[in-house]
């Protein structure tokens, strides 16, 4: 995470989780970056990423995976839509994007 | 009296060890073990190394080799049932050991790709749009907020 902020760059992780979940989550794991509570999954359909069906317990669907990167000026110039749920993107990956931006 | 005496210990010698002092058939339950720690140390432990996430490359062997030890329970069971008990114990350890091996190799590379195809919405993406939503200490975050910055934004499950 210091490497990405080195960078001059953020991170916002959007989910269905709502803000108590993700303090729990944020403090056991140490997260020092913005889990974002989108319980009606209105960013994730703004974003295309809605998983319908996969969340049998609640009324919102759940993000399928994605991540993108977006320059200074909100311009998305990168994106990752991985096909598993297992395999996660590795932050080198992203900070070598990240290096490549102005 | 003598002659027939010896021919009852002569049939005694040829009969099969008694039940109660065969051996006990140790890998009948070892084989499955080795398998459910196989699977279940994948989740609680191995998926936090991308590594040996991606691809689980301790789990299975582990996995495999309780289906292994499992098998010599089998052959053990039937092939020297002179010496070991529990043949319904045998077949039964190795159907649970040959289920979880299906499952968590079902679940590692079928079922974590079950998601839906990258929609058109997505793919068309060149301006993230606008939003707004509250972080974890209910703090309002703006995509605005981050304009002359470089962002990653990611979208994750959760835990709902």
């Amino acid at each position: 995470m210091d490497e990405i902020r080195a960078l001059d760059s953020e991170v916002l992780a959007i989910s269905i989780d709502a803000p108590e979940q993700s303090r729990k989550l944020a403090v056991k794991k140490r997260l020092s970056f913005s889990l974002l509570s989108d319980p009606e999954a209105q960013v994730i359909e703004l974003f295309g990423l809605r998983h319908p069906g996969a969340n049998p317990m609640g009324e919102a669907d759940i993000a399928r995976p994605a991540t993108f990167i977006l320059d200074r000026e909100g311009n998305i110039v990168w994106k990752i839509i991985p096909d598993n749920w297992r395999i996660r993107i590795r932050p080198q990956t992203l900070i070598d994007q990240l290096g490549l931006i102005e | 009296m003598l002659p027939s005496m010896s021919l009852k210990n002569k049939k005694s010698a040829v009969s099969v060890t008694p039940l109660s002092i065969r051996r006990r058939n140790h890998s009948v339950w070892l084989g499955p073990l080795i398998v459910f720690l196989g699977a279940v140390s994948y989740f609680i432990y191995f998926a936090q190394f991308p590594v040996l996430r991606d691809f689980p490359w301790i789990n299975f062997p582990v996995v495999f080799l309780g289906c292994w030890v499992n098998l010599i329970a089998i052959k053990r069971a039937f092939g020297r049932s002179d010496l070991y008990r529990g043949k319904l114990m045998a077949v039964l350890s190795m159907a649970f050991s040959i289920l979880l091996t299906s499952l968590f190799a079902g679940y590692v590379g079928y079922i974590s790709y079950q998601l839906p195809a990258p929609t058109e919405t997505t793919r068309g993406l060149s301006i993230a749009p606008e939003f707004v939503l509250s972080d974890q200490n209910g703090q309002e975050v703006g995509l605005s907020d981050f304009r002359g910055k470089k962002l990653i934004i990611t979208f994750y499950r959760g835990h709902w």
